[in-house]
């Protein structure tokens, strides 16, 4: 169980994290999400004691993270695949942390072994790609059988292979009754892996709860629609009544209007229509719908 | 990799106990295999008692620049301990102790030790113990190779040809103090600096060029400065005639070498647990 | 198409404002002029306001001595090359230097940009502390010594000397940052040739005492003759050749810099 308390942390002028108060319970994935710059990171930092809260405290089962003696065996984080010497081989970086907190040399094989890792266990980090570093890190992760997992997004840079068995670890590790925090900022990511979400924006809790709920917010279903000449039908369906975004290739994305009326639209202008499609992504439009108002790095309008 | 092959290996087989807190041993050990699974490491160890020895040897072959005092037999210590022949080693192992912080901070592993070990102080003792046992051990080979290779080519009459006289013990001794005072205080200049070059530039400045710069032979703020500088407190011990022999006690010159050592520990286990990391 | 096609070459002075921005923006610049500019002057000073000169004895001083020490010349020469090794290993640390290539796969022509920029920052920088050197020493010393004054030819040649100190320091330090790449070790190899080397040369121990000549202080020390007495304790080149040493430092690390980073993976 993880607690976050009126967590607060300001850098200089910039509020980074703002009286953020949060449980994440055992048993469930839970997701933390969050665009670019939201705070996320640092949260995380607060909780496994890396960084000192400006305010408000952040536990893990009731105590302050900076006064456990080893932490392995409490909490397995992977919070950026970076955070390993270049110069080393992943396997004296995983013994060396393994030693430090007692745990039996086994247990460095098994876990490089479980990420699949072994061939490359005598390479020097600094050679590795990125999806063999976040291997890497969820493997120290592993190494003391914790009760407790934060990853920070873990899912950078792994192959649709290495994804698909990552989302299989965390569901794993939870119904194991372990807590698992995995942020992340892509809703979509959050879709197949998290059964509870913490959402923040700017600093700030935007919300706190089960998956399902956060997806009944999207309040606009909207319409994929693929033509021939998508510039004519993006024109007509705006004259219909329609909140209309070219996405490229040919496609649209389009409010406010249902797939039989688009289909009525585009065949009175004798409209090739190749595909119209309910977009699926009701989760990604809570999200954004959610956080764009606290967005720190909007791309410029173009 | 399907789901079928995860359960296995994620629980720990065999108990482990579960350790509240770390045993000191065990945090000796991981800081070892940290510090000697970086190529760095043997190259510049072996480098200082490599160059050691080779300067130790000439030193005492071209006898002709050793003093000999203002009469009888020459003094082997000058030549196995000649200061600026020991400055590159100093300064080498200083770089060791310096990137086994700057190293952490700057690749972010720092992050994942402190989640292993959340207690940052015991992590700090840890690394100094290793720092300190790793080049005293590099000490020892190169001040009693020195000395054993000015024995064997010194030419002419020596002063006390065997490794337990007083005087080698003493400067053996020194030696061995020294390397690990250079170690622990490139130790801390990392932890202060993090910053690669700017703890490399510091650690000369500090070690190499700050007894270059000040000598105990000028007025009296320039001997008391250059009095609590590592290099002449060794010098002190090895009394290998740096000019300063005369300016402070072989007690004084140990109080010194331990100030800084403890001071170097200090100022690291304060400055990592401030930090936000 | 409105748009002009773009040369398929850069221009230098292009490669020469891209190395400029490059290194303006970084606070290690200022950071590091600032802080030999104030060790320049604060060894001024104290080498100037601890000298007694007895009435009557002051032909028997070389005022040179006071603003062009030695030891303070070699830490701003180091601290010049330690300019230079971050200009080219601080790109290699970070991984800049792949997009610098892949940007201007030319690679000899972005080391002569950067050569030219650094060696135009740490002219400025020598211009400015050998005359801060000059006067902070000649003003703790009035009452003193006089003399210190740029209408003197060997005090205008040795503060134009100084000045040139550091752009040898830089570029010397541009080919050990590519050498070494490693911005901590090159910064320890900066200080162990400009400093140490010497230092070890002239003690004789390695047997090599004449190479200390060829070394950018002591060609310094040759033009500049700020010294105490004669004869000097370190042995110091003719000063025809000084001028060629002065000539060929900065030539041959542009040449060993360019060489090592067109023949080497990035």
């Amino acid at each position: 169980m993880i607690e976050a308390r009126e967590l607060t942390k300001r850098f200089g002028r910039l509020t980074a994290v703002n009286e953020l108060t949060f449980t994440v319970r055992p048993g469930q994935v839970t997701g933390f999400l969050g665009p670019n710059g939201a705070g996320k990171s640092t949260t995380l930092r607060m909780i496994l004691g890396l960084n000192a809260p400006t305010s408000g405290t952040a536990t893990i089962d009731g105590r302050p993270f900076r006064l456990e003696g080893t932490g392995l065996r409490r909490v397995g984080a992977l919070l950026d695949a970076g955070d390993v010497h270049r110069g080393r081989s992943a396997q004296a970086h995983v013994a060396a942390l393994a030693r430090s907190n007692g745990l039996p040399r086994e247990r460095v094989t098994a876990v490089l072994r479980e990420v699949g890792l072994s061939e490359a266990a005598r390479r020097r980090v600094g050679e590795f790609s990125l999806g063999m570093r976040q291997r890497l890190g969820l493997a120290c992760a592993l190494l003391g059988d914790p009760p407790v997992l934060i990853f920070d997004e873990p899912i950078n840079g792994l192959d649709p292979e290495g994804i698909r068995w990552a989302r299989a670890l965390f569901r794993r590790l939870a119904s194991e009754g372990r807590t698992v925090l995995v942020s992340s900022h892509m809703m979509s990511e959050m879709e197949h892996t998290a059964d509870h979400l913490i959402v923040v924006g700017g600093g700030r809790l935007i919300a706190d709860e089960p998956l399902s709920e956060f997806a009944a917010r999207a309040s606009r279903p909207t319409v994929t629609v693929r033509s021939e000449d998508s510039r004519r039908l993006s024109a007509v369906l705006t004259a219909a009544g329609g909140e209309v975004m070219q996405l490229g290739n040919g496609s649209l994305t389009v409010a406010k209007l249902s797939t039989s009326q688009i289909g009525e639209v585009a065949f009175s202008n004798r409209i090739m229509v190749y595909e119209v499609a309910v977009t699926s992504g009701a989760l990604e439009e809570a999200f954004m719908e959610l956080t764009a108002s606290s967005v720190v790095h909007r791309a410029a309008e173009s | 990799m399907t789901a079928a092959q995860l359960s296995q290996p994620l629980r720990l087989r065999r108990a482990a106990p579960m350790r509240t807190r770390a045993r000191f041993a065990d945090l000796y050990a991981a800081e070892w295999i940290k510090l000697w699974s970086l190529r760095s490491t043997t190259l510049t160890l072996g480098a200082a008692v490599a160059l050691a020895l080779y300067l130790a040897g000439s030193n005492s072959a071209g006898g002709t620049r050793l003093p000999t005092g203002p009469s009888g037999p020459i003094d082997p210590n000058h030549a196995a301990f000649d200061g600026p022949s020991w400055i590159p080693s100093m300064i080498g192992v200083a770089m060791i102790g310096a990137l086994a912080l700057v190293g952490e901070h700057a690749s972010g592993l720092i992050r994942t030790t402190l989640v292993a070990i959340p207690e940052r102080r015991r992590v700090v003792v840890a690394k100094a113990a290793v720092l300190a046992s790793v080049t005293a051990a590099t000490a020892l080979v190169a001040a009693v190779g020195g000395l054993l290779l000015a024995f064997a080519t010194t030419p002419g009459e020596l002063h006390g040809r065997s490794l337990t006289n007083p005087a080698s013990l003493d400067a053996i001794g020194a030696s061995v103090a020294v390397l690990p005072v250079c170690a622990l205080t490139g130790m801390a200049l990392g932890a202060l600096l993090r910053h690669a070059a700017a703890t490399g530039f510091a650690v000369c400045a500090v070690l190499g060029f700050g007894p270059l710069l000040i000598r105990p032979d000028g007025n009296r703020l320039a001997t008391d400065l250059a009095n609590v500088m590592p290099y002449y407190a060794w010098g002190r011990l090895t009394s290998a005639g740096r000019g300063s022999s005369g300016t402070m006690t072989a007690g004084e010159a140990c109080l010194i070498l331990a100030a800084w050592a403890l001071a170097s520990i200090v100022v690291t286990a304060v400055v990592l647990d401030r930090r936000d990391v | 198409m409105s748009t002009p096609i773009p040369r398929n070459r850069a221009r230098f002075g292009d490669l020469v404002a891209a190395e400029w921005i490059k290194v303006r923006s970084l606070r290690s610049t200022y950071g590091l002029m600032a802080f030999g500019l104030l060790f320049a002057v604060v060894a001024a000073w104290w080498e100037g306001a601890h000298v007694r000169v007895a009435p009557g004895a002051a032909a028997q001083f070389n005022p040179l001595v006071y603003p062009y020490n030695d030891a303070t010349w070699e830490f701003i020469t180091v601290l010049a090359a330690t300019f230079g090794v971050l200009a080219v290993a601080g790109e290699y640390s970070s991984g800049l230097i792949r997009a610098t290539f892949t940007a201007v796969p030319d690679r000899r022509r972005v080391i002569l940009a950067k050569g030219v920029v650094v060696s135009t920052h740490m002219a400025l920088f020598g211009v400015l502390t050998s005359l801060a050197s000059l006067y902070v020493a000649g003003a703790a010393l009035s009452g003193q010594l006089s003399g210190l004054s740029l209408d003197r030819p060997d005090i205008l040649r040795a503060a134009a000397v100084s000045a040139a100190l550091p752009v040898l320091g830089a570029l010397a330090g541009m080919a050990i940052g590519a050498l070494i790449r490693h911005p901590a070790g090159a910064v320890s190899t900066a200080w162990g040739v400009l400093l140490f080397l010497p230092t070890l040369l002239a003690s004789g121990t390695i047997g090599l005492g004449w190479a200390t000549q060829v070394m950018p202080v002591a060609a310094w020390e040759a033009i500049s003759r700020s010294t105490y007495g004669t004869p000097h304790p370190n042995p110091v080149p003719a000063v025809g050749v000084a001028w060629l040493l002065m000539a060929a430092w900065p030539l041959l690390s542009l040449a060993a810099t360019s060489v090592v980073v067109t023949r080497r993976d990035v």
